[in-house]
């Protein structure tokens, strides 16, 4: 059988069996192993074994599973509420204040842990109530929740990075320099977006009035809580950025700060923990089988010679380069309206990023703009995660499809920063 | 999702195995973060970086994760695009649920019959790591790897036989 025909059944069966509902891990794994024991027989099958087990034993792979415990942990505690309250209290003359304060909320959790399902309940359960009762704008309190809970994985530290880093074999430490002016700009330009669209029409969000009269003593007494949040990201981001510890080990040693300072407050009790481990395990379950399932049939298709052909297919086309790149982002935004990030990074850059590199481009910047893809993937209709994430924790009067709405001009200023950093590499690699 | 990981009290023999050693291998998570914190503290105050914590963390991540494939395989919470199994009608969803099921089995085979070579060599020859802490990661991980495949076959084949039973009696 032709390496084109296999490619395509490929497709066609990794469709099928996904539209057939089966769990991404498992649809993936048998397609590699029919492809496996089609072209090589009994023995083609240790691809498998051999796919897993150096999994298993990537060091840097042990981040995901402590970024996750962080936020578990940070999930259980009242940093987050407190965090809030130290904001809140400077929001009073400010136009959209608590929106923007939870914008900024939003970017401080989001340099402290690299993933997004916590973020989004923290807001959702501290910020949409406040937001709810001063009477906002429903959907620009939605809007702004889900867009800012997703900068978790944009605003290094972030799985989604570590991922890439591991599956295109760049660095990841560069990976997450490079996302730090895209990451910043998103937040910043929400936080602009929010304030324009508030003086425009001020009904959207009506202030909170006995905190405008608050003196600058009375509310900076109110600020403490900002200071466990920017200890964590401190250490956290500190030690990788300053080159002090792997990111493995930064990434545990935010569990330690966590715990820490959990226990400062008196949160910490073991039947806390072993909730956060419980969640922290079924998590890691998820994500790992998947990242074994699609790895299996990487490696297969790998060993079938489909990425070399895929490549040598696409850098044949008569088109300019920057069209291919084009397409690839579109290829990105289509599977994110119905595929988790983690299939996609595991099926998609072993073809994609030889290609960039054929083509002469940086695969760090490559990295960045699928993290700038996968946020509009979060927020993109029918399964953009984030919506599920608000949902359980909004009002039970608030739909998903209400939820979804309020997505639309976030995803634009989303499309904005994507295009920014297509056209400008600069504002991801000037840092490196 | 149609179905839901089954309640307390109707935890068939297999799902109580797998939630007993998913209580016990999480801690393995614990155990990292103390390697790592010990590494760390080591490090920069005592100036003795150890040998081992790195590959500790490597190793105890590497069980944790096959482990935790069971325990989200026993909850049903892997990862999957549904929304045409939850508008199939009930033959239809029968068929998906086979179709399903095959897809686990086939991985698992596939992984077993794939590694069982690779895994026994490493095994008898008790197969270590080649580093100067040398810990017996092959030996240990590639017959897991096929045990955990195996288990994660059998509750498949438990969920969906507990599926079928459930919708007899209704």
């Amino acid at each position: 059988m032709g390496i084109e025909l296999i490619s395509v059944l490929l497709l066609a069966g990794l469709l099928f069996l996904l539209a057939c509902g089966v769990p991404m891990a498992f649809a993936t794994g048998t397609l590699g192993v029919a492809l496996a024991y089609l072209n090589f027989g009994i023995p083609g099958l240790g691809i498998l074994m051999q796919r897993i087990y150096s999994l298993t034993t990537e060091y840097v792979l042990v981040s995901v599973p402590m970024f996750i415990l962080m936020a578990s942990l940070m999930e259980r505690s009242g940093i987050a509420r407190d965090m809030y309250d130290a904001l809140k209290v400077w929001t009073g003359r400010i136009t959209g204040g608590v929106a923007v304060v939870t914008t900024v909320m939003a970017i401080l959790m989001a340099a402290m842990s690299g993933i997004i399902g916590g973020e989004i309940v923290l807001l959702g359960l501290v910020a949409l109530p406040q937001m709810l009762r001063l009477g906002y704008n429903q959907n620009l309190a939605m809007g702004t929740i889900c867009a800012g809970g997703s900068l978790g994985t944009m605003i290094p530290p972030s799985i989604v990075l570590i991922v890439y880093g591991l599956v295109a074999e760049v660095s990841i430490s560069g990976l997450f320099v490079a996302a730090v002016i895209p990451g910043l700009m998103m937040g910043g330009l929400y936080i602009a977006y929010i304030m324009i669209r508030c003086r425009i029409d001020p009904s959207l969000a009506p202030r909170e009035l006995d905190l405008a009269e608050m003196g600058l003593v009375e509310r900076l007494r109110h600020s403490g809580g900002i200071v466990p949040p920017i200890l964590l990201a401190t250490v956290v981001l500190g030690s990788i950025y300053g080159g002090v510890t792997s990111i493995t080990e930064a990434a545990g040693m935010g569990v330690v700060g966590t715990l820490l300072i959990v226990a400062l407050r008196r949160e910490l009790t073991l039947a806390m923990f072993i909730e956060a481990l419980t969640q922290t395990f079924r998590s890691v379950g998820t994500l790992l089988w998947v990242t074994f399932g699609a790895s299996a049939l990487i490696g297969a298709y790998s060993l079938a010679g489909g990425p070399a052909y895929a490549s040598q297919l696409i850098t044949g086309l008569d088109v300019p380069p920057l069209a291919i790149i084009a397409l690839m982002m579109l290829v990105f935004l289509v599977l994110g309206m119905f595929m988790d990030w983690i299939g996609i990074v595991l099926l998609c850059m072993p073809v994609f990023v030889p290609i960039i590199k054929a083509l002469g481009y940086d695969p760090i910047w490559f990295g960045v703009l699928f993290c700038i893809n996968m946020q509009v993937s979060f927020l993109s209709p029918p399964f953009g995660p984030a919506a599920f994430y608000l949902k359980s924790v909004a009002p039970p009067h608030i739909t998903l499809v209400d939820i979804y709405r309020s997505f639309g001009p976030f995803v634009g200023l989303q499309l904005v920063v994507l295009l920014l950093v297509l056209l400008f590499p600069g504002l991801a690699l000037v840092l490196l | 999702m149609e179905h839901q990981a089954p309640a307390a009290d109707e935890r068939t023999f297999v799902d109580r195995f797998s939630i007993l050693v998913a209580r016990l291998t999480m801690w393995l998570f614990a155990i990292i973060v103390c390697a790592i914190f010990y590494e760390v503290i080591v490090r920069y105050l005592f100036n003795a970086p150890t040998y081992w914590a790195n590959e500790l963390s490597m190793f105890m991540g590497g069980v944790g994760y096959l482990f935790a494939g069971l325990f989200t395989m026993q909850r049903r919470e892997h990862i999957a695009i549904t929304p045409i199994y939850d508008l199939a009608p009930p033959r239809l969803r029968r068929v998906l649920d086979l179709v399903g099921l095959a897809c686990v089995l086939v991985f698992c085979l596939g992984i077993t019959v794939g590694g069982y070579k690779s895994a026994s060599r490493a095994l008898l020859s008790w197969e270590r790591y080649g580093t100067v802490w040398n810990p017996p990661i092959p030996a240990v991980m590639k017959p897991l790897i096929l045990v955990v495949a195996v288990l994660i076959a059998v509750q498949a084949i438990n969920n969906f036989v507990v599926d079928v039973l459930k919708r007899r009696e209704a």
